[in-house]
């Protein structure tokens, strides 16, 4: 049984329709949201995600736009949100302000792929320190002794792009991959997985061997498509969490 | 001072690093530890020397300018790196990046171009070595510099335009690296100058600094004299600039300028003075001076000189400006064309748009300092340039086509 983490672009494809569409998602019964705050060079992202944010940040998003974005939502609902990013960004801001900033909006947990451990800016700290999850990204390649190195972070969350590449394109949930996650489990971690899931097919694949499923590209492109069909999508979002 | 940069995990200072997402994290340590096992290694050191003499023609000239000496009052050298096979100095990096991408078993070469300089020299030592080659253009610029995307298409590269933003530079290695991301395993990012993530901005320095290291030689066996006054060179990226100035970075007495390119003012997005305007940001995974708004988004930037204009500019740049080890200057696009015609008439030799920017500087720094020694890197020449300046500036200087 695993959970549905849905992914949105804030602002996109308005500001108002990216709200709704949370809600819809939260509705259909999505467990936890990823809000992807846009960048111009967002470097892990596939065709739909960078059209996404390319017209979200046209409209003049703004950081602390998104910051309030999330405090309405945990206004409105129990349920945990994490913020996704890039570098150039967060670093713009201020890691320590960002990771604060976050802290006071009602974030529970930053995932900043640019940003790994050992390159981080500070980023760890501050959020060890503020009591903001830092969720680092690995990829089931990795070396075994960095992936020691980030098990050992005393961090709950980890996401696992399951395959490498980027966001966007269809994954196969093989053998290999099962494995990998059941394996980051066992050491207590929480397992995000993500990267090209999209079906519940997918996610029932994946049901025993992580803690919830992250559907992005696969909703992005639902908007991009048919901004307006919400309750198209709360149902998607139904039918994926029913699923794990 | 430290010049000892950078340090074991890429900074040169606070600046540089490698901010990558996990895809490109195993991938930039294995380049790393590659390019450490090969630098020193006899075998390679070699096979680079050997293309860099019988290949590029180096060492390439340094050539006392005396016409503009006479008129300026101060000694003109001209280190010419426009004379190399492919017009520029980006074939020295291009042949070290390009064997070390064969040695680790890579199949295709993937880069980033704007002037097209780089992307000439890539897809040269592409052929040369037996690689395929891809090349991200701005369309902008590929309006703009048609013979080289000719050439580049000649040499067997595939040239893919990109649409996005504003069409130059900047996009340009944004599509590169996510084409990039597709595919670490069988490609190899030849980053086109001293930036990116750690090791690129050291790497490309290293291969680049034959540059300054015969500029140094040349001139004592020339001149008598230890060391030049002032030396000068243009800044988009920087690569030419790091060649020419890294052996002399220690040297006290050299006065080192770097020119970065004003455009058309100092509005944002007229102009990419990187080093001068910007601030301490994030881009294409290293930390730099960047010309960026109060959220991180790097600001749209101008210049005449498409292999000038990047809101980002190298880490060890960055870092020497902080410590006032070099001046940075700027010169605008008017300055710059008066300066190609200058070089054009008075000595001979027609200039890169860029270079010309050095030239432009060198020409005000000689009225102010007569009598000194000023070292100018040229680094590349004009021919890609031609159409370019007769279609925009040609009237004002009484020619057309």
């Amino acid at each position: 049984m695993n959970k549905i983490m849905t992914h949105f672009v804030v602002g996109f494809p308005t500001m108002e329709k990216s709200f709704a569409a949370v809600e819809a998602a939260i509705e259909g019964g999505a467990s936890f949201i990823e809000l992807q705050f846009p960048f111009s060079d967002p470097t892990a992202d596939g065709v739909l995600i960078q059209d996404a944010c390319a017209v979200a940040l046209e409209q003049g998003f703004r950081v602390a736009d998104g910051f309030d974005f999330v405090e309405k939502i945990r206004e409105k609902y129990i349920v945990p949100v994490f913020v996704m990013s890039y570098a150039g960004l967060v670093f713009a801001y201020g890691v320590e302000n960002f990771v604060k900033k976050a802290k006071s909006s009602g974030v529970s947990g930053l995932i900043v792929p640019d940003f790994p451990f050992d390159y981080d800016a500070g980023l760890y700290q501050a959020c060890r320190e503020s009591g903001v999850h830092a969720v680092a990204v690995v990829l089931p390649s990795i070396e075994e002794s960095r992936l020691e190195q980030i098990l050992s972070l005393d961090q709950r969350y980890i996401y696992v792009a399951i395959r490498a590449g980027i966001t966007g394109q269809e994954s196969q949930v093989s053998g290999e991959i099962t494995a990998f996650l059941q394996k980051i489990r066992r050491r207590g971690k929480f397992v995000l997985a993500g990267f090209g899931i999209s079906s519940p097919q997918q996610v029932a694949a994946l049901a025993t061997s992580c803690d919830a499923c992250v559907v992005g590209s696969a909703i992005v492109k639902r908007l991009t498509e048919s901004p307006d069909s919400l309750e198209e999508l709360k149902s998607f979002v139904k039918n994926l969490s029913v699923a794990g | 001072m430290d010049y000892n940069v950078p340090n074991e995990n890429g900074f040169f200072g606070e600046y540089g690093g490698r901010f990558v997402p996990p895809q490109l994290e195993d991938v930039m340590k294995e380049i790393t530890e590659e390019y450490f096992k090969i630098k020193d290694n006899s075998d390679f050191l070699e096979e680079l020397q050997d293309l860099y003499e019988h290949y590029v023609g180096r060492p390439s000239p340094l050539f006392h300018a005396k016409n503009l000496s006479k008129k300026y009052g101060a000694e003109i050298y001209l280190k010419r790196e426009d004379l190399n096979h492919t017009g520029a100095h980006k074939i020295n990096h291009c042949l070290g990046e390009a064997l070390l991408a064969k040695k680790m078993g890579k199949k295709k070469l993937i880069a980033e171009t704007g002037a097209g300089q780089h992307g000439v020299a890539l897809a040269t030592a592409a052929a040369l070595v037996g690689l395929e080659c891809d090349i991200y253009m701005g369309e902008v610029d590929i309006a703009k510099e048609h013979p080289n995307v000719i050439r580049m298409k000649i040499l067997g590269a595939t040239v893919v335009p990109v649409k996005s933003g504003l069409k130059t530079l900047k996009e340009a290695v944004d599509e590169a690296f996510i084409a990039y991301l597709q595919d670490p395993v069988n490609q190899f990012y030849a980053i086109g100058s001293v930036v990116g993530p750690h090791p690129f901005p050291l790497m490309v320095r290293d291969f680049q600094s034959v540059v300054g290291k015969e500029a140094k030689a040349q001139f004592t066996t020339m001149t008598g004299k230890a060391l030049p006054d002032n030396i000068v060179a243009c800044v988009g990226g920087g690569s030419n600039a790091m060649g020419l100035f890294t052996p002399f970075i220690k040297e006290k007495n050299v006065n080192i300028y770097g020119v970065e390119p004003a455009g058309r003012g100092f509005k944002t997005g007229d102009h990419a003075c990187t080093l001068t305007y910007g601030t301490p940001g994030v881009i294409h995974g290293f930390k730099c001076y960047l010309l960026q708004d109060e959220e991180g988004e790097p600001s749209p930037v101008y210049s005449v000189a498409s292999g000038l204009d990047y809101p980002g500019v190298g880490p060890e740049h960055s870092y020497l400006k902080d410590i006032g080890r070099i001046n940075y200057d700027c010169i605008n696009d008017k300055e710059a064309i008066d300066a190609f015609f200058e070089l054009s008439r008075v000595e001979g030799i027609i200039p890169a748009i860029e270079s010309a920017h050095a030239v432009a500087f060198a020409l005000k720094l000689a009225k102010q300092r007569p009598g000194e020694s000023i070292l100018i890197n040229l680094s590349g020449r004009g021919d890609k340039d031609i159409d370019f300046v007769i279609d925009n500036y040609g009237k004002d200087y009484g020619i057309s086509r």
